[in-house]
C-alpha cells in the first residue's frame, strides 16, 4: 500500500516529539551551512572519487577487451572492486541527476538475471537503457561477467578469448563498464558545472521538497532499505519463506559482501557526523542539528544514542563471515542478529530523529492490513 | 499511489487545546454502541476483512490436515496455504485476498520490529520454521502408520467409534493442534496486542494527528487509527458468523475460546469485558478521547492474556486425567492443545511492561518440559508431575487456581 503523507503543519507541531525535546519554532539552525557542508565536503567529493574509480574501470575494461590476458583480467577485477567500494560511498545520495538517472536502479540491482545477460550476449544486444534491463547491468553484471561466467579464472578467461561468442562477451562487458562511467560523469558534471550545487544549497527551507527534507529521507531510506533489507534482510530470508544466499551483494566474487556493507555503514555514520570525505574534519551535520535542538531520549542525547547504535551494528556485522552467502549457510542467526542491530537505528531515525527535525517521510514502508 | 482526503476538523483542534488545560467541565459521556457497529456519513466505517481472511485460512489449514489424515497430507500444499501462493484454498476469495499468514507470523511492531519483549528476527524465523515443521510432521504421520512411541502416525480414538482421527508426530504432539493453537498466539495474539493495540503503532505521528483531524485513509471511510482498532477486533471476532441457519452461531479461534473460558463461573465476565472494551475504545478513538482508548487497551491486553492461560491449565489437567487410556494416547490431543496455548503465552503483553506475562525463555522451558520424556509425551509416567508444575506456574502468574481453570462449572 503506497501512501503519500501530506504535511499538516499544525498537526506536526502538536504531535512531534511527545514534549521531550525543545520545539522547533525557535529553530534557527544554519540549514544552508549544513547543505553546503553536505554538498561541498561530502557528496561532491564522494562522487568525484567515484568518477575517478569508474573511469579507471572503463580504462581497465578497454585494456582487457583489447588484450584479454589473465594479467589484464586481474587488473580489471581490481578496478571493479575499487569502483564498487566507491559506489558504496555515494549510494545514499540519489538526488538531482542521480535521481533522474535512477542511479541505484541501474547500477546495483541484484541478484542479476544470468539468463537475460546470457541472452543479451548471444544476441549481441548491448542496449542497456531499458527499464526492464536493470538487472542485466551495473556492478552486479560485472560481478557475473568477471567472476561467474566460468568455474575458474581459466574458464572465465576463455569466454573472452576462445569462446564462439568471445567478441560479444567483450562487447557486452565494455557496454556495461562504459554505462557505469557515463552515469558518474553526468552526475559529477551536474553537481559542479551544471549548477545543481547552487540550487541544492539554495533550497534550504523546511518543505517536503527542500534539500534538507529530501537528503534526510534518502539517508534514512538508504540505511533502512539498502543497508538493512537489501544487503542483509533479503538474503537472510527475513522477508521470504526460505533463505536466499545467492541474493547477496557480489555473489560471484562472493567474499566481499561484508566489506561492501561495512563501507556503506561507515559512510552512513560519517554523513551523520558531517565528516568530510577523506578527512577527519567535521562540519554541520544531522548530529549537530539534533544537538542544536537538544533532542533527548530516555535521558540521553539522541545523537549519542544513534552513535552507540551505529557501534552496535558494526559489532554485530563484524562477527560475520566475509562472505554473507557462506554465513547464511553456516549460521543464519548471526545474519538475523545483524539485521536487528541495524534495525535499532531505523527506529531512532524514524521515530525520534525525523519528527524532531520536522521532516516528513516520503518513502513507503509497506504495512498492509 | 494514495492521497488522503482531508477534512480539516477545526473542532478537533479546539477540543485538543481544551483537554490540555484542566477544566471543571465533566467530559461528555462517551456514546458506546451495544454492538461493534460504527458509521460515518451513514455508512459503516468498520473493516476487518483482512483479519477474517487470515482466520479462515488457518481454519482451512486445520481442516485440510483433518480431512487428509488417513489419505496423506501434502506438506507442499500446506506451505502454499501458509503463504497463500498458487491459489491453494478452495475459497476463491481467500486466494484473491492478497493476505497470508506467513508474513504476519511473529511480525508485530512491538515485538518484532521494535524488538521489545525479547523479540528478534532469529525468533521470528524460528517460529515460522516451527510451523513449517508441523506440515512435515502432519505429512509423516499421515502415511498409514499407527502412532506409537517414537513413531509418527494415526491415532484412532476407539471411545469415539473411530470418528476422531488424530495425527501424532513421533513425540506424541499433534501437529494440527500445535499449528492451530500456536498460530493463534504467534499471529493473532501477536497482531492484536503487540501491533494493532500498540501505542507505538496507533500514535505514530501522522496516525494520531490524522485521527484527531479525521483525515480518512484514501478511498476509505475510516481513519488509520480507527482501522487499526478494527483490525485488532477482527483478529478475535473476524470469522464469527452469528447469522447461520439453522441458528447455530459460529465462533472461531479466540472468540470461541473467550466463550469457553467465560462459560466457567470463575471467569464469567471476561467475554463481556473484552467486548465492551473494544466497543468503548473504538468510540473513544472517534471522539479523540485517547485516555479512554488507552484504558481499554490495558483491559483488553489483561483479559485476552487470561484466555490461553486458563485454557492451557484446563487442557493440561484434562490431559493428565486421560493418561490411563490407550497407553496415554487419548491424552495427547488435550496436551497438544495445551502446548499450543502455552506457545501463545509468549505473545501476550502485560500493560505497562512492553513484555509478555511469561518471557520467551520461560515459555520455552515449559514447552521443553512437556516433551522432555523419552519419545516426548509417550513417557507418560513423567507427565502428571509436569502437567501439575506447569499448571501451577501459569495459574499463579495470573492469580487463579488450577482447580478454577480445570473445571468448567
Amino acid at each position: 500500500m503506497k501512501k503519500v503523507i501530506l504535511f499538516l503543519g499544525i498537526a506536526a507541531m502538536l504531535f512531534a516529539c511527545s514534549g521531550e525535546s525543545s520545539s522547533s519554532n525557535t529553530d534557527t539552525f544554519d540549514r544552508k551551512g549544513m547543505l553546503e557542508n553536505w554538498a561541498d565536503n561530502i557528496i561532491i567529493p564522494s562522487f568525484q572519487n567515484y568518477q575517478s574509480k569508474t573511469s579507471a574501470l572503463a580504462t581497465a575494461s578497454a585494456t582487457f577487451t583489447t588484450t584479454p590476458t589473465e594479467a589484464n583480467l586481474t587488473a580489471l577485477r581490481a578496478s571493479w572492486l575499487e569502483a564498487y567500494k566507491a559506489y558504496q560511498k555515494v549510494a545514499a545520495f540519489e538526488v538531482g541527476k542521480a535521481h533522474d538517472l535512477m542511479f541505484r536502479y541501474y547500477n546495483n540491482s541484484f541478484p542479476v538475471s544470468v539468463s537475460d545477460i546470457n541472452a543479451n550476449i548471444a544476441a549481441g544486444d548491448n542496449q542497456l537503457d531499458l527499464l526492464t534491463k536493470f538487472d542485466e547491468q551495473g556492478f552486479p553484471a560485472l560481478d557475473y561477467l568477471l567472476f561467474g561466467v566460468g568455474n575458474d579464472t581459466a574458464s572465465i578467461l576463455a569466454k573472452y578469448t576462445t569462446d564462439t561468442n568471445a567478441a560479444k562477451y567483450k562487447s557486452y562487458l565494455m557496454a556495461v563498464s562504459t554505462r557505469i562511467k557515463s552515469f558518474s560523469d553526468l552526475i559529477v558534471a551536474d553537481w559542479t558545472t551544471g549548477g545543481y550545487r547552487t540550487a541544492y544549497v539554495l533550497n534550504n527551507g523546511t518543505g517536503v521538497s527542500s534539500s534538507t527534507n529530501k537528503t534526510i529521507n534518502l539517508f534514512v531510506q538508504y540505511y533502512e532499505y539498502y543497508l538493512r533489507s537489501v544487503k542483509i534482510g533479503f538474503p537472510a530470508g527475513k522477508f521470504s519463506a526460505t533463505t536466499r544466499p545467492s541474493d547477496v551483494e557480489a555473489y560471484y566474487k562472493n567474499d566481499i559482501s561484508k566489506e561492501l556493507l561495512e563501507i556503506g555503514l561507515q559512510s552512513s555514520k560519517d554523513f551523520f557526523n558531517g565528516k568530510h570525505f577523506n578527512s577527519t574534519t567535521t562540519g554541520l551535520s544531522l548530529k549537530a542539528y539534533l544537538d542544536y535542538l537538544n533532542v533527548v531520549r530516555s535521558g540521553e542525547s539522541l545523537s549519542t544514542t544513534i552513535l552507540s547504535k551505529y557501534a552496535e551494528a558494526s559489532t554485530s556485522i563484524g562477527v560475520l563471515n566475509a562472505s554473507f552467502s557462506q554465513q547464511i549457510q553456516t549460521d543464519n542467526t548471526k545474519m538475523l542478529a545483524a539485521f536487528d542491530a541495524l534495525q535499532k537505528n531505523v527506529v531512532c531515525f524514524k521515530i525520534d530523529m525525523i519528527p524532531a527535525l520536522n521532516v516528513v517521510i516520503d518513502y513507503q514502508d509497506n504495512d498492509g492490513d | 499511489m494514495q492521497y488522503r482526503n482531508i477534512f480539516l476538523a477545526s473542532m478537533a483542534v479546539l477540543a485538543l487545546t481544551a483537554t490540555s488545560c484542566s477544566t471543571d467541565d465533566a467530559p461528555a459521556e462517551l456514546a458506546v454502541p451495544t454492538a461493534y457497529s460504527f458509521n460515518r456519513n451513514a455508512t459503516t466505517s468498520v473493516d476487518f476483512s483482512g483479519q477474517k481472511s487470515r482466520l479462515l485460512m488457518l481454519d482451512a489449514m486445520g481442516e485440510y490436515i483433518k480431512v487428509n489424515a488417513t489419505i496423506g497430507v501434502n506438506d507442499t500444499k500446506l506451505v502454499a496455504m501458509y503463504s497463500n501462493t498458487g491459489s491453494p484454498f478452495s475459497a476463491s476469495d481467500l486466494n484473491a485476498s492478497g493476505k497470508q499468514l506467513f508474513d504476519k507470523t511473529a511480525s508485530s511492531t512491538d515485538y518484532f520490529s521494535l524488538n521489545l519483549g525479547g523479540g528478534s528476527s532469529v525468533e521470528q524465523q524460528a517460529v515460522r520454521n516451527l510451523f513449517s515443521a508441523t506440515f512435515v510432521d502432519a505429512k509423516n504421520a499421515s502415511q498409514g502408520a499407527t502412532a506409537a512411541a517414537g513413531v509418527a502416525g494415526l491415532y484412532l480414538d476407539v471411545s469415539t467409534s473411530g470418528t476422531s482421527k488424530r495425527l501424532f508426530a513421533a513425540n506424541g504432539l499433534e501437529p494440527q493442534q500445535v499449528l492451530l493453537k500456536g498460530m493463534m498466539g504467534a499471529c493473532f495474539m501477536d497482531q492484536i496486542v503487540n501491533n494493532y493495540l500498540s501505542v507505538n503503532k496507533l500514535d505514530a505521528v501522522t496516525t494520531k494527528a490524522d485521527n484527531t483531524n479525521k483525515v480518512l485513509v484514501s478511498g476509505k471511510n475510516y481513519t488509520e487509527m480507527e482501522h487499526n482498532w478494527d483490525e485488532a477486533y477482527g483478529y478475535i471476532y473476524g470469522a464469527d458468523d452469528l447469522t447461520t441457519t439453522p441458528s447455530t452461531p459460529v465462533y472461531k479461534f479466540w472468540s470461541s475460546y473467550i466463550n469457553q473460558v467465560n462459560a466457567d463461573v470463575d471467569f464469567n465476565t471476561v467475554s463481556a469485558d473484552i467486548n465492551l472494551a473494544f466497543r468503548k475504545g473504538r468510540a473513544a478513538i472517534t471522539a479523540n478521547d485517547y485516555a479512554t482508548r488507552d484504558a481499554q487497551i490495558n483491559i483488553i491486553k489483561t483479559k485476552i492474556a487470561l484466555i490461553p492461560a486458563v485454557r492451557a491449565v484446563f487442557y493440561l489437567q484434562e490431559g493428565k486425567g486421560k493418561l490411563t487410556v490407550d497407553g496415554g494416547a487419548k491424552a495427547f490431543h488435550a496436551l497438544s492443545e495445551a502446548y499450543g496455548f502455552i506457545m501463545s503465552l509468549r505473545y501476550t503483553n502485560k500493560p505497562g511492561t512492553n513484555n509478555p506475562y511469561f518471557s520467551k525463555s520461560e515459555v520455552d522451558t515449559m514447552l521443553a518440559s512437556l516433551t522432555s520424556g523419552t519419545n516426548g509425551l509417550w513417557d507418560i509416567n513423567t507427565l502428571p508431575a509436569k502437567c501439575d508444575a506447569i499448571s501451577i506456574q501459569i495459574a499463579t502468574k495470573f492469580g487463579f487456581t488450577v482447580t478454577q481453570a480445570a473445571t468448567v462449572n
